[in-house]
């Protein structure tokens, strides 16, 4: 019933196509049958003046005087008939074609939307490989299932009842020796599904791994060639991509020995029907021409039922597809509206004793974390990576929830505030912002798509991208992505600056958003943005020193504790990670700046 | 300012170097091809064998109303079926094997290009568009040159084997059947073409 309900969802809408479209596949699969007949009724009954086993009506039509006003008519029939059943066969592909698309736009859609609604935590746990996967070739599995699998079982089992049935009308014992072997097809089919089920699910687990690696490898390439890390990544691939040809063989063999196997076994049947159908012949109870029939009705029953154990064998891939996009469908999705409260937020933050752990992790990623922040005030967050800087901006807009300790804004507890409404007052600028594939202006503009052209002038001036963007061929029209212009990596922080800049929001979190423009320039956005943003708390995420120094506070995060926290000149009087931070990166930049001047 | 043009490709005519250069990716798999195209030249002869030997029970057993030579068609029979189906699991053992054996070296390959190639190939190229190489291109390639290559031989020569066997019985009656064939060739011209140009 599970299974069912399964198959079945996906269908909603489109029952009526599938009704139809078997209405006319089965009354093709009687007109099948009866072709043999025809060669029957022309040995048996035109030539040989016996009786003949095609149905009346049909009979009726062909009655003439003379063998050769017979023989035409028979043609003439047997053409026309071909005719038909070519025209129903063509409607039948169409409404086919028809549903299937629909019901793979659907899933895909279905599982698309699914993503976007799951958690955080989810997607930092989950493969992008692996659910690329499952959007394309498992809709693809069970698209081929509904258009092709299911109609093409609903074809074979009417084609071999109708073939029985034709049969019986000419011998019941030799219907029943033609069907004596049937049975053994068919499990043998059985024995090839259970076993073919868990071995495609381990050859797509192999295929997930070694897709995951390529992409994970190619998305993070700067990272391995600057760490020289080829080899690695080079061994790491080869693993994974053995491994898939080793399970990938073990299906081949599986096949191998299902198609040989089969094979031989329909021979067996054939070989019975043939040697009983020659001693029935030559004892004078068959007519040859029902002797031909028998050959060819055989074949309708033989063939048929190995190509249902192949269905049934796909079926096999179709579960396992099915459960894969299961686990995504059926997984909760992040319930936005948990709460009816959304009070105004106006930029008072307090983190108090706050601790995050993931479930699986034995260490956790913050712990203990207070502090207090009035609104309008700004506070940078510095520390080395894994320190847990990502956590505590996570935190602060419920992407990860905190277990212990408490974050409030303006007093209340951010777990007692509306998510949706939450992230609406709290804007991040990440260190790698997403640009959509469209025009530079709608970029800017995505978030608030009524701001007067003059406002996006002058956001864009604010974050220094004014003078960039005039400098592009088309303008503000420019289009970004892969069908147009690269940015480069400032260049797409800024643009996510100007975004924010149009949206008023009482809170704001610079995710290392300064990381990629020189430090001239980001002097000079953030001298303008303590001008813009002068009652809007904001949080700096940085690792560069001389972006945190002016901030109000800053606080030092040093394996999820906070190790310091205070001014500048606070923190550079303690002599700790502060201060040897600062040491260190004044005295790069110096000599940067010398080798600068030597080259002017 | 960079922009990514992706790379056409028309529906280009035949270029004999480049069949050189897909067919020097199948050399270190010889072996299978060899047995592989053996198997598909055994089943073709069965193919055509098939209604030849049915042709037997008819003529030799049924028209001269004696069980005589029942047995030896049996025999016959048997023969036939122990060869169809051990040539069935050779055929897609070895096509399969150079499937997978072949995506397998042109992954590898092209993953090790990968990591030589300059970041400025990373600027201008979507990660997207390497994935598609890397996945579903090298494995449509070595299908190509497995199964297709196979299955062709397998069906030309089933097509020529019957062919000459229908000429043999009778020229009349086969110059009718293969009456439609000028029409069938037109017609799969003409679908081929609207199906690639659509």
């Amino acid at each position: 019933m599970k299974r069912y309900n399964q198959f079945f969802k996906w269908m909603k809408g489109n029952k009526r196509y599938y009704f139809v479209a078997s209405l006319i596949l089965i009354s093709l699969q009687y007109f099948r049958t009866l072709t043999p007949l025809f060669i029957q009724h022309t040995i048996d009954h035109v030539i040989l003046g016996k009786s003949s086993n095609l149905p009346f009506f049909i009979q009726n039509i062909v009655a003439a005087n003379t063998i050769q006003k017979q023989l035409y008519l028979i043609a003439l029939a047997y053409v026309l008939f071909a005719l038909m059943r070519v025209i129903l066969m063509v409607i039948r592909r169409f409404i086919n074609a028809i549903y299937t698309e629909r019901i793979a736009y659907n899933m895909r859609n279905k599982l698309y939307k699914k993503l976007q609604n799951l958690s955080f935590t989810y997607h930092s746990h989950a493969e992008t490989g692996d659910l690329i996967q499952r959007c394309t070739t498992d809709v693809e599995t069970y698209r081929t299932f509904v258009g092709e699998q299911l109609i093409e079982i609903l074809r074979l089992i009417f084609l071999m009842g109708f073939s029985i049935y034709q049969m019986a009308g000419m011998s019941i014992k030799m219907t029943f020796i033609s069907v004596l072997i049937t049975p053994v097809i068919f499990g043998a089919s059985f024995i090839y599904f259970s076993r073919v089920k868990k071995v495609f699910k381990r050859v797509e687990e192999a295929e997930g791994k070694m897709t995951t690696t390529i992409q994970e490898s190619i998305t993070g390439i700067r990272v391995v060639k600057a760490f020289a890390k080829e080899k690695v990544e080079i061994d790491k691939f080869n693993t994974h991509s053995q491994n898939y040809l080793n399970e990938d063989f073990k299906l081949l063999r599986l096949m191998a020995y299902f198609w040989g196997g089969t094979d031989f076994i329909i021979f067996v049947q054939y070989c019975l029907t043939l040697s009983l159908g020659i001693y029935y012949s030559v004892n004078g109870e068959l007519d040859p021409g029902q002797f031909l029939a028998f050959l060819a009705y055989v074949g309708m029953i033989v063939w048929p039922m190995r190509k249902l154990g192949r269905i049934v064998g796909d079926f096999g891939k179709t579960t396992v597809a099915l459960d894969r996009m299961d686990e995504i469908i059926l997984k909760d999705s992040e319930h936005l509206d948990d709460s009816e409260n959304t009070p105004k937020i106006t930029g008072n933050v307090e983190f108090d004793h706050v601790s995050f752990q993931f479930e699986d992790d034995d260490q956790p990623l913050l712990s203990n974390i207070s502090f207090k922040v009035a609104k309008g005030e700004s506070v940078a967050i510095v520390g080395k990576t894994g320190s847990g800087k990502s956590t505590l901006i996570n935190l602060m807009i419920r992407l990860l929830e905190n277990q212990k300790g408490s974050i409030k804004f303006d007093g209340i507890d951010i777990k007692n505030i509306n998510k949706k409404h939450l992230r609406k007052n709290v804007g991040i600028i990440m260190q790698e912002p997403f640009l959509y594939s469209r025009s530079l202006y709608e970029n800017i503009t995505i978030m608030n798509k009524t701001a007067p052209e003059d406002a996006v002038f002058h956001a864009a001036s604010i974050a220094s991208l004014h003078q960039d963007i005039k400098g592009f061929e088309g303008g503000y029209e420019t289009m970004v992505g892969e069908r147009g212009v690269t940015l480069s990596g400032g260049q797409k922080q800024r643009v996510a600056i100007a975004r924010m800049l149009l949206n008023d929001k009482p809170v704001l979190i610079f995710d290392d958003s300064l990381s990629a423009v020189d430090t001239e320039t980001d002097i000079q956005i953030r001298t303008a943005l303590n001008k813009y943003w002068k009652d809007t708390t904001l949080f700096i995420v940085t690792h560069r020193i001389t972006t945190a120094m002016e901030a109000d506070k800053i606080i030092v995060l040093d394996k999820g504790e906070i190790a310091e926290m205070g001014t500048h000149d606070e923190l550079i009087k303690k002599n700790g990670i502060y201060a040897q931070l600062w040491d260190i990166q004044t005295n790069v930049e110096y000599d940067f700046m010398k080798l600068d001047e030597g080259v002017e | 300012m960079n922009y990514y043009e992706e790379e056409e490709y028309h529906n280009s005519k035949f270029d004999i170097k480049i069949w050189f250069k897909i067919f020097s990716y199948i050399k270190p798999f010889k072996k299978h091809v060899i047995i592989g195209v053996s198997a598909a030249i055994v089943l073709a002869a069965t193919d055509t064998a098939y209604p030849l030997i049915n042709k037997y029970a008819i003529d030799e057993i049924i028209q001269t109303g004696s069980l005589e030579k029942l047995p030896f068609f049996i025999g016959l029979y048997i023969i036939l079926m122990v060869t169809i189906g051990s040539m069935v699991y050779t055929f897609i053992m070895h096509a399969g094997q150079i499937q997978q054996k072949l995506s397998f070296s042109l992954r590898k390959d092209a993953f090790k290009k990968l990591q030589e190639l300059p970041f400025s190939y990373y600027d201008k190229t979507p990660v997207g568009w390497i994935m598609a190489r890397m996945t579903s291109d090298s494995r449509k390639l070595s299908d190509i040159l497995s199964w297709g290559l196979i299955d062709l031989s397998w069906g030309m020569l089933m097509m020529v084997g019957i062919t000459i066997a229908m000429f043999i019985l009778n020229v009349k009656l086969a110059l009718i059947a293969l009456s439609v064939l000028p029409i069938l060739i037109g017609l799969s011209i003409f679908f081929k073409k609207k199906i690639l140009s659509a």
